[in-house]
């Protein structure tokens, strides 16, 4: 957007303002989400920078009156995968992915017994970061789009670009790997005591 | 005579397993989380599940306060938007 697509100063002042109110509050839910979808913090940055520069040169097709974060994250997938070499991206993600579900099975009843008493602590958070940050992209993207978003499944495959059917089994395989993990990470941590859960990975 | 809904059909173990996240993400229709809830309220295995993965994504969603956007990022974008035109 530039002064030359604005008929008026006034016009130019308004589009402005409404991008100040809508999309820069949301900055925090775009960093997330980058964050998800790249382990690296300062790719993460990136994206962000670019979806915000995208998403103000093309705020006059913003639709007022949708949701202006399933629309940035929407650029933010985009401006991602610009920037990677797709094909290689995803031989690597789906490898993780099939080596975690092996790991899933044998290790549900177990985490499940390690986490349940300590899921109600305040201290929790920064465990679950960490987890989260080890996490395949497939899956984090789409954990983070629905646990952390709250977006429905349905806006979370519209900016994933994949069908509702595996937004669905992504997160499902996505929590178990990120249960897997907090036991780990909450165990190094000394909230679980050693013993209890995060062995056998 | 037509009826305004459908019959809740029960679930057993499986179907309620296999909507279980369905129903935590509020993605199911409101007579299939009926009789998700209705088996829930009478199998203490499936109770006990459901309990721990609420649990589980409320932990996970109260995370996201941890993770905003750092203050150096936020100025490089804001001076990049100002670059832009932002404000002018």
């Amino acid at each position: 957007m530039t002064d030359t697509d604005t008929a008026t100063p006034a016009a130019a002042a308004l589009d402005h303002d409404a991008f100040s109110a809508l999309a820069l509050t949301a900055l925090d839910d775009v960093y997330r989400f980058a964050r998800s979808l790249t382990r690296d913090p300062s790719d993460a940055e990136d994206v962000v920078q670019e979806t915000y520069l995208r998403a103000f040169r093309s705020w006059k097709t913003f639709q007022a009156g949708t949701d202006v974060r399933r629309w940035l994250f929407t650029i933010a997938r985009n401006a991602f995968l610009r920037s990677r070499e797709r094909g290689q991206r995803e031989v690597i993600l789906d490898d993780e992915g099939a080596a975690a579900a092996d790991a899933e099975q044998a290790q549900e009843a177990w985490v499940r017994g390690g986490l349940d008493p300590i899921l109600d602590r305040t201290d929790l958070g920064p465990a679950i970061t960490a987890a989260l940050a080890e996490l395949p992209e497939v899956y984090r993207s789409a954990v983070v789009l629905v646990d952390l978003e709250d977006q429905p499944y349905e806006a979370a495959a519209e900016v994933l670009g994949i069908p509702v059917g595996t937004v669905r089994s992504r997160l499902f395989r996505g929590r178990k790997l990120l249960q897997q993990r907090l036991a780990q990470h909450a165990r190094d941590a000394g909230i679980i005591p050693d013993g209890d859960a995060g062995r056998g990975e | 005579m037509t009826q305004s809904s459908e019959p809740v059909r029960p679930l057993d173990c499986d179907g309620a397993f296999q909507r279980l996240f369905d129903f935590l993400d509020k993605e199911l229709d409101a007579a299939t989380e009926q009789a998700l809830l209705a088996h829930v309220q009478h199998c203490k295995s499936c109770f006990d599940r459901a309990e721990f993965e609420r649990r589980f994504k409320a932990a996970v969603c109260a995370s996201r306060k941890a993770q905003g956007c750092p203050e150096e990022l936020r100025s490089r974008v804001m001076q990049a938007l100002s670059a832009e035109g932002l404000g002018r």
